[in-house]
């Protein structure tokens, strides 16, 4: 296509339309406000990702975005390691820890098993789990298998909970239930079942 | 529930339809090629959104319609504590749905919304044709009635696509009992979920097929309508149907990993009609095979009405083919009182007797109120 915009900024607004969920139009308006304010603006943001790109990288441990050999949590002294919490992706670390509920610490699969996408164990880093599990100094008491509660995740899960029989530390899988505050009317059949199967007693 | 008023503009050759309806029996009728089944067609897309006559629906764009925008149906439905405001707008290259001025942003939302049971003479393919179609015949039936089948349903769909990719994954997996044993799990737990569904429904749909059927054939030929399930259990527990098809998954996976293809499960399931105990797709007349058909659609119907305790639409396109005069009486006879029922017919003749709560006419695309 022939466009009447410079060719410099042609290719901003390409590179910002590959982004998820912006489109030509959120790109060429973004672009826009970024020439518009430069120098500086354009030069951060350009460092910015550039630092970021090349600096980012998984934590060689857990695979939580990290700058260092080991992301901030795995340094964090005051955290239990004897503790493991299994997820799919970053995300999910970091929707944990804005809960502020847990004190262990992650592993980040960086996926699900997916046949059907040509997803395999051996694709994501469930062998670097078994082998942290196997080798942990303290060691690890508890696996908490935190994947979703889709049909992959659950398959991913169980997966991991034969996988990790052999080992003597507990397995667990997140509690499936009632989301708090909604009404268990709203609750689907399959939920409430799931956590009616899952019932605690009450303390 | 019942469609008391509806506005179609620009459907097929139905050019501009501005119509009230009557609670019980609404007959249309007209010669062929008049626009009665266009009619049922477009009143039917607010069920699911979708055409039953045609996956494109380009088709349903008039061909010449001078100044035309779009194609629009819309309609006032009365149900139980409310009226819902539907509209449905769509032309070659957009589609619009909303109710009570709410845009929708998926089709599915529209499900369970407006309940119906529709009867077309392409439905003898639920006796003659494929186990496919008995199978999408059960589903939405159940899909209506219970949240946990639809759920269930999906899930076993998406592990079984997972299962099918796995054995045909070009080279042979070191640990496929292992990788796979997960998705047995979740087949099982899900397939026994819809096969015990599948099960009860097919139990009380049967019995309500035979009522009808004798009803409406007049005489003592008896319809059962049997489960035909790929996985046999003796138990209807569900921890048993459960343990039964994960036996069944493990044991037949080499020979499935041979095909490509998970050979047996829920997928795999069908039911028969059996007129006197033989099978109605092999011995049946015609007649006798669509009147198996209407009495399994209007125990669908009466299914329905008792599981989510409002009667849904009846839509009845050209029934009266190939029925006898005397399976037309009793057919007639039988249509619920207190279910809006909308008829298709060519010969007026065939519903004196019968006390309609309204008459219409199509000729050429337009309806005119005649009685
Ligand atoms: N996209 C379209 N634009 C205009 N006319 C169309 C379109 N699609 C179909 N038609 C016409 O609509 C007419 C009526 O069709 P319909 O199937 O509703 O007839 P009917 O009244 O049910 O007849 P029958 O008694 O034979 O079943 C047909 O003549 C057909 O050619
Ligand atoms: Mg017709
Ligand atoms: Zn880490």
């Amino acid at each position: 296509m022939n466009s009447i915009l410079p060719q410099t900024l042609e290719r901003l607004i390409e590179e910002l339309s590959r982004l998820p969920t912006i489109g030509r139009k959120t790109a060429q308006r973004l672009a826009f406000h970024i020439i518009r304010h430069s120098p500086p603006m354009a030069e951060n943001l350009a460092s910015a990702m550039t630092e970021a790109g090349a600096r980012i990288r998984p934590c060689q441990q857990c695979f939580f975005l990290a700058e260092d050999e080991l992301c901030s949590i795995c340094k964090d002294q005051r955290r239990r390691p004897d503790i493991v919490c299994v997820v799919e992706d970053p995300f999910d670390v970091v929707a944990f820890e804005k809960a502020g509920a847990y004190d262990g610490l992650y592993h980040v699969l960086q996926g699900r098993i997916s046949p059907l996408h040509g997803v395999m164990p051996e694709d994501l880093t469930i062998s670097s789990l078994l082998e942290r599990v196997a080798k942990a100094q303290p060691s690890i008491e508890e696996v908490i298998l935190a994947t979703s509660p889709t049909v992959d995740g659950d398959a991913t899960a169980l997966y991991l909970a034969e996988q990790l029989r052999g080992f003597r530390c507990r397995v667990t899988r997140i509690g499936v239930g009632v989301a708090i505050g909604s009404s268990l009317e709203l609750a689907d059949e399959l939920t409430l079942r799931h956590a009616l199967e899952r019932r605690q007693d009450v303390e | 529930m019942e469609i008391e008023k509806v506005s179609i503009r620009d459907f097929r050759n139905l050019r501009l339809v501005e119509q009230d309806f009557a609670s019980g029996l609404n007959v249309i009728f007209g010669r062929n090629a008049q626009g009665k089944t266009n009619l049922l067609e477009a009143l039917h897309m607010l069920v699911t959104g979708r055409s039953f006559r045609t996956r494109n629906e380009r088709e349903i764009v008039p061909w010449n319609a001078s100044g035309y925008t779009a194609t629009v149906v819309r309609a006032t439905v009365r149900r139980q504590g409310g009226t819902d405001l539907f509209h449905l707008a769509f032309n070659k290259t957009q589609k619009f749905v909303s109710v009570n001025g709410e845009a929708l942003t998926r089709l599915g939302d529209l499900v369970g919304r407006l309940n119906a049971v529709l009867f077309t003479p392409a439905d003898l393919q639920l006796v003659q044709g494929a186990p496919q179609q008995r199978r999408r015949f059960l589903d939405i039936c159940l899909a209506q009635t219970s949240r946990l089948y639809l759920q269930a349903l999906q899930r076993f769909d998406t592990a079984l696509r997972q299962r099918n990719a796995l054995l045909k994954m070009q080279h042979q997996r070191k640990n496929l009992a292992g990788e796979v044993a997960p998705y047995h799990e979740e087949l099982a737990a899900s397939g026994a979920i819809i096969m015990k569904q599948r099960s009860s429904a097919l139990g009380e749909l049967s019995e309500l097929s035979r009522l009808y059927y004798t009803q409406i054939a007049g005489n003592n030929e008896t319809l059962l309508v049997q489960y035909a399930p790929s996985v046999t259990c003796e138990s209807l527990e569900e921890d048993a149907i459960r343990e039964r098809i994960k036996n069944i998954l493990e044991r037949t996976l080499q020979e499935d990993r041979m095909r490509g293809v998970t050979s047996t499960g829920p997928h795999r399931d069908d039911f028969v009609f059996l007129l006197n105990e033989k099978d109605a797709r092999d011995f049946a007349s015609q007649g006798q095979q669509r009147t198996c058909v209407l009495a399994l659609k209007l125990a669908e119907l009466t299914f329905l009405a008792k599981h989510r305790g409002e009667p849904p639409i009846l839509f009845l396109d050209d029934l009266l083919s190939e029925l006898d005069a005397g399976r037309r009486t009793h057919l007639l006879n039988c249509l619920p009182e207190n279910v809006q029922t909308f008829v298709t017919m060519t010969d007026r003749e065939v519903i004196s007797g019968r006390n309609a709560a309204a008459i219409f006419e199509m000729k050429n695309g337009d309806l005119k109120r005649i009685d």
